[in-house]
């Protein structure tokens, strides 16, 4: 029997780099706040998160993905995330290039994938509605 | 205006390098020459006007200051695997945002990107232009309206003016609607 698909009621978290000041773009006339849609930009296997699921089930919390004190994390239901084409959700636990691989957060890491065979303007657009997804909190801090 | 790094990257250009810690004695010139380089945390970037740039002192402050503030970040500054940004992706950078701003320009945001890249971002009432340029200097534009559909989506081929001549326009009429909006 198959591993079982991440649920679409789950959601994942995306950290924010504290590059200083950070990754939030600021409408200047509406002031509204959102994620830089290049904070969605992927790597070479895909976009970084967590599942909040997994992490409660380890009794971690959004806290637990923050490495320093300026991250900010943000919450996507994974519904959204798959109702833009191509994009898809799976699990990628305890990834080895990271700086801390053995913390217990990369037990809940996942990828956003279906970013291969995009051209720049699709990716981009991608990574625009995953900045504008309507599900898409702040949660910490 | 011209962008100056802390090395040559044109015949003319002034160099304003970073300040070294004392000079090296002559026996290590050809080995400082060669093989110095400063850290990449120590880089800095001058941004210089030309005549043809006109009152835009301000905006060369405020890029060289955007810039520089990326070129110190380390690598892995997502927490993650991010490279640091590159010289040729911060030159790209002030090479595109003054080939579209002029004197009502609204200044644009600056991010890292994760690969070594910057992006230049403008957002006015749910409208916005979003460059993305990669860590070997090349750009692609993303214009879209209020309601998300894209109005320019295409590579940037600098320093072509032409093909960049939407995109001025589109960042020229963001920042006039802030100038009526206020």
């Amino acid at each position: 029997m198959g591993k079982p698909a991440i649920p679409d009621h789950d959601r994942v978290l995306r950290r924010l780099s504290d590059s200083g000041p950070n990754m939030i773009a600021v409408d200047v006339l509406t002031g509204d706040r959102r994620p830089s849609s290049g904070a969605f930009k992927p790597d070479e296997d895909g976009l970084s998160v967590f599942r909040e699921a997994v992490l409660d089930e380890a009794q971690m919390t959004a806290a637990d993905v923050a490495v320093s004190p300026q991250n900010l994390v943000v919450a996507l239901s994974i519904a959204e995330v798959r109702s833009i084409a191509p994009l898809d959700v799976r699990d990628d636990p305890w990834p080895i290039d990271v700086p801390d691989p053995a913390h217990p957060r990369y037990a809940a890491h996942a990828l956003i994938t279906g970013w291969d065979g995009l051209g720049k303007g699709e990716r981009l657009r991608r990574q625009k509605q995953l900045s504008r997804l309507p599900s898409l909190a702040f949660i910490h801090p | 205006m011209t962008h100056l790094l802390d090395r040559p990257i044109a015949t003319g250009s002034t160099i304003f390098p970073s300040a070294r810690a004392g000079w090296p004695e002559a026996q290590e010139e050809e080995e400082f020459y060669l093989r110095t380089v400063p850290a990449l945390s120590e880089r800095r970037l001058f941004v210089q006007l030309l005549p043809q740039d006109g009152n835009l002192r301000w905006l060369a402050d405020y890029v060289q200051s955007e810039i520089n503030r990326l070129l110190s970040l380390d690598k892995r500054w997502d927490g993650h695997r991010a490279r640091p940004v590159t010289d040729e992706a911060a030159g790209s950078s002030i090479s595109i945002v003054f080939s579209l701003c002029d004197e009502i320009s609204l200044p644009p945001q600056f991010f890292p990107l994760p690969d070594g890249g910057v992006q230049i971002e403008w957002h006015v009432a749910g409208a916005s232009v979003e460059i993305e340029v990669d860590s070997m200097g090349g750009a692609h534009a993303l214009a879209t309206d209020s309601v998300g559909s894209a109005l320019i989506d295409q590579d940037l081929d600098l320093p072509d003016l032409v093909t960049l001549a939407p995109l001025r326009d589109a960042v020229r009429q963001l920042s006039l609607r802030v100038v009526r909006g206020r």
